[in-house]
Formats: structure tokens, sequence, C-alpha cells
């Protein structure tokens, strides 16, 4: 992977973690934060891209200079936003230390077992090459003729683009169709997707319990197949938690959790399904309920 | 205290069953950690030079001969390896991918070859009336 696909990878996940900033200030951890970073940031780059299919036909130039005109956004919000008080640091008891070294232990698992897969089946499995990354070849290559990646014999070309947008723009970054992009997309979500649960149970339940969900999603065995075969289920596991764990932080605690309410709205309806839609549909509904 | 330290340890053993599993596989494979050869690169690195042949071309056909195996999988792959071209399974399109062809004399007799890439891959075009 060259340093402009790093780049592009990371400015909309900085652009975003400095959106997200009022959150923090509200007091969303910066572990909350950063998981909300990749998955949100890698959804708003997305979008992005979409808009410079419509505006550019997808080029690079058109591509960065979106890119750019978000980072800049960000970076406005971020000034305007003060500082955030430092959480006191809090030293962990005996029981988290043994729990925190499981979890490490379990990622390293983790990591293993997806390069070992990843290394086997470096373009995913069936609905990963079939579905996802032949519509990110599409959008990616086809210039002007993105339109054609829609129509049968395409299938399921009525799917939502998050997943092929973010692996083509990667790839139009790269100015090639590596393998690696869309197995890096799969492991940033994996790797929000856990985060983002042990955020939540911390902030909800606390630390130890959050310890045991992060073990516990680390050592479930479906997980660890489904993130290196690049299937959408973990893009949408983080996008439905991301939305329970929005909502459930506001019911939590009201006046903190209001400014992360903009979160529920928006991400699963750019997924997959129809179920997504009407999840969508109904946590956007709940949130305008609760403001 | 005991009982939970008991359910403790359950909890952690359990969870980490997968990961001794995994460590267990890799170190009695070794070469699990290598890059294999999977059958999507190898077509792939096939079809690279009819890539380039069709990639002015927006739509091509497809043909393989009636007793290739998972015909409809193997068509899927080649749209994968050949997008953003689109790959139709028709004949009466103006160019024609076909693979897997042992024997070129018994194509569909509306078609004539254009280019053999070798290994049963040929670029097919409408025979003259």
């Amino acid at each position: 992977m060259s340093v402009l696909v790093l780049a592009g990878a990371a400015v909309p996940v900085v652009a975003t973690y400095l959106l997200l900033q009022p959150a923090r200030r509200a007091g969303a951890s910066q572990v909350c934060t950063i998981a909300l970073a990749i998955g949100l940031g890698l959804g708003i780059a997305s979008c992005g891209f979409f808009l410079a299919l419509i505006l550019f036909d997808g080029r690079r130039a058109g591509v960065i200079a979106i890119d750019a005109m978000v980072l800049l956004v960000a970076l406005m919000v971020w000034r305007r936003s003060g500082p955030h008080a430092a959480a006191p640091r809090v030293p962990l008891s005996a029981s988290e230390r043994v729990l925190a070294a499981a979890v490490f232990v379990a990622a390293a698992a983790a990591g293993t077992s997806f390069l070992a897969n990843a290394l086997d089946v470096p373009h995913g499995r069936w609905d990963a090459w079939a579905t996802w990354n032949l519509r990110a070849r599409w959008l990616a290559d086809a210039g002007p003729a993105w339109r054609a990646a829609f129509p049968k014999p395409t299938i399921h070309g009525d799917y939502p683009l998050l997943l092929p947008a973010t692996v083509a723009r990667l790839w139009v970054y790269a100015g090639a169709d590596d393998p690696v992009v869309p197995a890096a997309v799969a492991v940033a979500y994996a790797t929000a997707l856990v985060l983002l649960l042990y955020a939540a149970l911390a902030a909800l339940r606390g630390r130890a319990q959050a310890l045991i969900g992060a073990l516990c999603l680390l050592g479930t065995p479906v997980f660890l197949r489904v993130v290196p075969w690049q299937y959408a289920d973990v893009p949408l596991a983080f996008n439905l938690l991301a939305v329970v764990t929005l909502l459930a932080l506001y019911d939590h605690d009201p006046a903190r959790g209001r400014s992360m309410l903009c979160g529920p709205v928006s991400p699963p309806a750019w997924q997959r399904g129809r179920r997504t839609r009407v999840w969508s549909w109904f946590s956007a509904s709940l949130s305008c309920a609760l403001r | 205290m005991t009982r939970l330290r008991v359910a403790l340890a359950a909890v952690i053993v359990t969870a980490l069953v997968p990961a001794a599993s995994v460590f267990l596989d890799v170190l009695n494979n070794p070469g699990a950690l290598r890059q294999a050869d999977d059958p999507i690169s190898m077509l792939e690195r096939r079809l690279a030079p009819l890539r380039d042949a069709v990639r002015s071309q927006g739509v091509v056909g497809y043909w393989a001969p009636p007793k290739v195996a998972n015909r409809t999988a193997h068509l899927y792959t080649v749209r994968y390896a050949l997008a953003p071209v689109q790959v139709l399974d028709e004949l009466d399109l103006p160019l024609v991918v076909a693979d897997r062809v042992t024997d070129a004399q018994h194509l569909p007799p509306q078609l004539c070859v254009r280019r053999d890439f070798g290994q049963g891959l040929l670029l097919l075009e409408q025979a003259p009336r």
C-alpha cells in the first residue's frame, strides 16, 4: 500500500475525529471517539466519493478535492470547539489486568487468523468479490461509464454503496485494484467494532464488563472468519452497534449524550438491504423523537 | 468472591479457546502464513492479456463449452477479472470471450476465433455471413 493510500484512508478518519470533538467535550471517551471516527469517517468518505463520481466521474483530483474540503470543514469545527476536560486516570484492578491480558492475547490471535485467511483468499469470499469488490472495480476504473455498475447483469445492483465506494475510493488513490485495500477496510471496521463495543460497555457498565465484552467478541469464531471474507456483515454490525450505543448513551445520561444523537441518523441506510433501511428509518425517527 | 473468580476464569478460558486453536493451527502449519496462489488471482493473471485486448469494449459476450463444470461460478469470476468491461452470457455481441475451450473446432457456428491466448482462452468474433 502506498503512502497516498494511507493518507487517503487517514484523512476522513482524522476529519471525523475532529468533527466529533463536541462529543468528546460532552463526555464521550477517547476510545469511543476513535471507534466512531474510523467507522463514520469511512462512511463519510464513501459519500464524498459518490459525490466525486457524480461531479468528476471519480477522477483522482476530484476525489482529493472533496476530501480536502471535508478536512477543512473539520478543522474549522475543531478550532471553534473549546478544549475538553481530561478524564481522570483510574488504575486497573487485579481482575481488570487479567482481563486486559486476555483481550490482548485474543486480539493477537484474531490478527494472526486474519493474516492467514487473507493470504489464503486475498480477494475475500464470494460475496466480497462477486458483489462488493466487483462494484468497486466499476466505480474506480470505469470513468464516465460508472453508472453501468448498477443495471443487470450486475447482481444486487440495488445494494447501497458504503463498502464498494469505500474500497473504490482507496483504489482511486492507489491507481490500481490492489486486493490489500478491501482487506484493510475489513480490518478497520473490525477494529472499530471491537473498540466501540468496549467503549459502549465501559460507559454504561464499567471497564471490567467492557473488557469481557471485547474478549467475547474477539473469541467468537464466526467473527474471526467473517472479517477476512470481507463481507458487509462487519461494517453493518459496526453501524448498528453505533446506533444502539449512541441511543443508549443518550438514555443513560441525556444531558451528556445529547450532542451524540446526530450519529444514529445516518450510517446503515448507506449499507445494504431493505431491512437495514427500515432500521435506519426507525433509528432516525427515534433520534428525532428523543430530541 | 471465589464464585466471581471462578466465573471470570470460565469466561476467559472459553473466550480464549478459539485463540488457542488459531495459534495451534499456525504452529502445526507454518505455511498458513505464506502467500497462497488462490484461484481468482491465477485466473486474473491468465486473463490479463485478454483484459487489455477488450479494454476498449463496453460489453463482450461469454461462451464456455457445455461440459465445463461450475460454469456460472466461472462466468462471475470472468466478470470480476474483466471489470469494468461488462461480460454478458450472450453470443450475439461483436466480441465473445471463450474459456476452457479444449477443441476450437467445436465453437458455436456463428463465431470464429479472433485471437487465441492459449490454455483454452479465446477471443471470438462474429463469423462473416
